[in-house]
């Protein structure tokens, strides 16, 4: 590994850990000081500190050393966690932080922490100053509960035993081996209890420790006695034993019955991994990442790998598809024979591996939303502390996958909205009051996947947004006319402030209000063919809802033919596809519709918006029309020619044609032309762009 | 000025087309590729300059007018059309012509100034004139256009949807 890797994986590594403080710190902040989470911390900057020295990035470890420092006063009961600890904790994480987004720039680290160092040994200097008397050691007595456990299997003709053993003084992750045995041992018998308790075990504590194993069994003590040396082979372990209940020598030639199960013993049946010299030479420890192997069996991939493997999974699926439509003509071409079967049935082997390949490669490319939801805790928290209001954030759904690239993209306008519900939604503690609601607002960011799409939610209980207000703002911005906003109905009104340049913030304050926003959140959000939509309800709450597409890099697409030129429709939007004569067409006030199963809809020659002739009448007089759907909205297009369906790749058009209203994108057609992607909110917005200059024409 | 001359002295071949009877030229370095033209998907609501997309190798590109570009107008499709396939830092493009001419060697000392009497219009693209015996050739400056444009259009597009 050259320097670069090993930066690389650095760098990722340190992404992790400081992920995994902040949220322990949280924790930590909001459910109290646990052994669990301090025992996470801990690790954490341990983690960090092994490898910045390994890396030579001398601040970074000197910081988390002083964390770890104070850490391990807690966690061992020295200190209490107060405030104070968790500011200067999080400012520590901070500055962390910064020294890795200077690392990736850089690829150094410098800076003075002699400040945070300083406030960290003030901490530790001030809590042992107040609390002499160090803490008790850990009970090693197995627990009441525990022995309760142990007379109940008894009375079922169970005996009780205590498997001891000591780990070797070099044996490293003490705690977590104990675990490791812990599970095997549960694999063949009932484990009741196990003492020192895992957060009792000090990785650190350099010299042999003792656990035992309190088990109820009915196998004879040979047996036991050949399953634990079993269990315990290949660990970095000094000695094993087998006691009885009371922390006696099971085995009949034990030793000396007088000596303590506390005490180290070492009757002669016990298995020493190396007996010749079980304590000078200490075991490799074989299975060092036995624990990580446990969890999951995976690999880290560089995304740029991935990405690529994805860009090749696409063109074969190009290249597929074309290898078909080269077969059709070839087929019409010569008579068929045996070569022809033969190349056919490749043809479908071969459709079928891509597009199983496909769907492999997708899955690979799929991230539990996680670690973008896992950002907003702090967000929320910082913002909240800063502008006084309390919050309680509702995280559910982390687990919901969906395509990384969208979790990046997604990533801005969730922030935004978020932070616009901490600003704007969420009314200051005293309304709160006054209008009977609980001082703490809550927020509720929700994610679920629902057949292709995640749909995500941000709720909260705050005021709700006042259409009057957002009237009265718009016309004031010019936005609408005064005619215009007494036509608009409420919902029409409350999505004025997707409208670019709106915002009803009363100052501009340093979290929102800028004037931008809503509008970026929305062209975001559409960018990724997705649909934002809001619902509110005064003094109640508000709740935005955003639908998005599991991928955005291959889909299923309608091909249709306008004026001579093939497109394609994400058949996700359409929603039915049916032929009617001509006229059946109505027009009313001026806007053409047609009547489907007793529902009007708007129809649309998009030929119009394009700028190319509308068909000519067919023989038959009857036209295609597909219905496309955006949410609740439906609208009929009139096409020339229905071409079929099929995978399409989506590709950008790159940033020289940028966005073109009603087409998303563009695609490779089997016979290597193009096709252009309609974006069918993109339609929407043409239609009603042009209907309302149509009604604005009218009122003037 | 310093880098003008550096830049010059660095152009040594150049390749040559015509427009509307007047020659111009691309430095051979931002030419990828010179292909016959195949058919456009023309891109509704698009720049008149945008003439439409293409599929070249599996990848989607914008072919740009260069008839719209330096403002003359545009033609039937003629046998001898080219497009060029022009390269900046971070846009790859075509470029209709209406025939591609030659790649011709250059000699630093024959290069000058745009002459100010050029039309605004092609004078925004036009980085400088080389000049022979019998031929005035301009040279044309492939990022300046393709980040213009891009720029031009970000702009329009942002005002209409205000």
């Amino acid at each position: 590994m050259n320097r670069n890797d090993l930066m690389k994986f650095f760098l990722e590594e340190a992404e992790e850990q400081l992920q995994t403080l902040e949220q322990e710190i949280l924790q930590m902040e909001q459910h109290g000081e646990s052994d669990e989470v301090i025992q996470r911390i801990f690790r954490a900057a341990h983690t960090l500190k092994g490898s910045s020295a390994a890396m030579g990035f001398e601040p970074m470890k000197t910081l988390t050393h002083q964390m770890e420092n104070v850490l391990d006063h807690i966690r061992s009961g020295q200190m209490q966690v107060t405030n104070p600890i968790i500011n200067i904790l999080f400012v520590c994480l901070d500055r962390l932080i910064q020294f890795k987004a200077q690392i990736e720039l850089e690829g150094t680290c410098s800076g003075d922490i002699s400040d945070i160092v300083h406030k960290l040994q003030q901490l530790i200097e001030a809590e042992m100053s107040a609390q002499q008397t160090p803490a008790e050691p850990a009970n090693l007595a197995f627990l009441p509960e525990e022995h309760a456990a142990l007379e109940e299997a008894k009375s079922n003709g169970y005996k009780g035993f205590i498997l001891e053993l000591c780990f070797s003084s070099t044996c490293e992750m003490k705690a977590a081996r104990s675990l490791i045995i812990r599970s095997r041992l549960e694999g063949c018998t009932h484990v009741i209890g196990m003492k020192p308790a895992f957060h009792e075990i000090e990785d650190e504590y350099e010299g042999p420790v003792i656990i035992q194993y309190l088990i109820a069994c009915q196998k004879p003590i040979k047996e036991i006695e050949a399953t634990w040396r079993e269990i315990t082979q290949g660990e970095s372990i000094d000695t094993i034993n087998v006691l009885d209940e009371f922390g006696a020598p099971a085995v009949p030639p034990a030793i000396s019955p007088a000596e303590s199960a506390d005490t180290f013993i070492e009757p002669p049946l016990s298995a020493s991994p190396d007996p010749t010299s079980p304590k000078a030479v200490p075991v490799k420890p074989e299975k060092e990442d036995h624990r990580r192997a446990a969890s999951s069996q995976s690999v880290r991939v560089d995304v740029e790998r991935l990405e690529n493997l994805m860009n090749l999974v696409g063109e074969l699926v190009i290249d597929q598809t074309r290898i078909v439509q080269v077969g059709t003509v070839i087929r019409d071409l010569i008579n068929a024979d045996d070569t022809m079967d033969e190349f056919d049935s490749i043809t479908n082997h071969i459709s079928r591996v891509v597009s199983e390949l496909q769907e492999s490669v997708m899955k690979t490319r799929m991230l539990p939303i996680e670690q973008l939801f896992n950002r907003f805790p702090r967000m929320v928290r910082d913002l909240s502390q800063s502008i006084g209001k309390q919050i309680h954030l509702v995280i559910e759904g982390k687990e919901t996958e969906l395509d990384r690239t969208v979790i990046e993209e997604i990533g801005d306008p969730l922030i935004h909205l978020i932070r616009n519900s901490v600003d704007h939604g969420i009314e200051d503690v005293e309304i709160r009051k006054a209008n009977g609601k609980p001082e703490a607002g809550t927020i509720r960011i929700n994610a679920v996947h629902q057949e292709n799409q995640v749909i995500l939610t941000i709720e909260d209980d705050g005021a709700g947004i006042n259409p009057q207000r957002i009237k009265q703002s718009a016309i004031a911005k010019q936005l609408i006319t005064e005619s215009q906003a007494e036509q608009m109905s409420e919902q029409e009104i409350i999505h004025l402030i997707f409208a670019p340049g709106f915002s009803t913030a009363k100052q501009i304050s340093d979290i929102s209000g800028r004037g931008v926003g809503m509008d970026i959140v929305r062209s975001h959000i559409e960018k990724l063919n997705g649909i934002i939509d809001v619902d509110t309800r005064l003094n109640e709450g508000t709740t935005f809802t955003i639908k998005l597409p599991l991928t955005l890099a291959i889909l299923r697409g309608l091909l249709i033919k306008i004026h001579q030129s093939i497109y394609a429709l994400p058949i996700s939007s359409v929603s039915e596809i049916i032929r009617l004569p001509r006229q059946d067409i109505h027009s009313i006030k001026g806007q053409m519709a047609v009547k489907i199963r007793e529902q009007v809809l708007p129809l649309v020659w998009i030929h119009d918006y394009f700028h190319v002739p509308r068909p000519a009448a067919r023989h038959d007089d009857n036209v295609f029309v597909v219905i496309v759907g955006v949410a609740e909205k439906r609208l009929a297009l009139v096409v020339d020619e229905l071409v079929g369906n099929q995978e399409i790749v989506v590709k950008s058009m790159g940033s020289y044609v940028g966005k073109v209203d009603g087409i998303s994108g563009a695609t490779i057609l089997g016979d290597g032309g193009v096709a252009l992607i309609l974006d069918v909110t993109g339609i929407f917005n043409l239609v009603g762009k042009e209907r309302s200059a149509h009604t604005e024409e009218m009122i003037v | 000025m310093t880098t003008d001359k550096l830049k010059v002295s660095t152009i040594e071949q150049l390749v040559t087309f015509e427009v509307e009877h007047e020659e111009f030229a691309i430095p051979i370095e931002d030419v990828y590729q010179i292909i016959f033209v195949p058919k456009l998907m023309t891109v509704p609501n698009s720049p008149e300059m945008i003439k439409g997309v293409i599929n070249l190798r599996n990848e989607i590109i914008p072919v740009l007018d260069a008839r719209a570009a330096f403002g003359f107008s545009s033609i039937p499709h003629a046998r001898q059309h080219r497009i060029i396939i022009i390269q900046s830092e971070f846009i790859t493009a075509g470029l209709i012509v209406d025939r591609v001419i030659q790649v011709l060697q250059t000699a630093p000392a024959k290069f000058d100034h745009v002459p100010s009497a050029t039309s605004s219009q092609q004078n925004q693209y036009l980085e400088k004139v080389y000049k022979t015996d019998e031929r005035i050739i301009m040279l044309l400056n492939v990022n300046k256009m393709l980040n213009d444009q891009n720029m031009n259009f970000i702009r329009k597009h942002n005002y209409s949807t205000d």
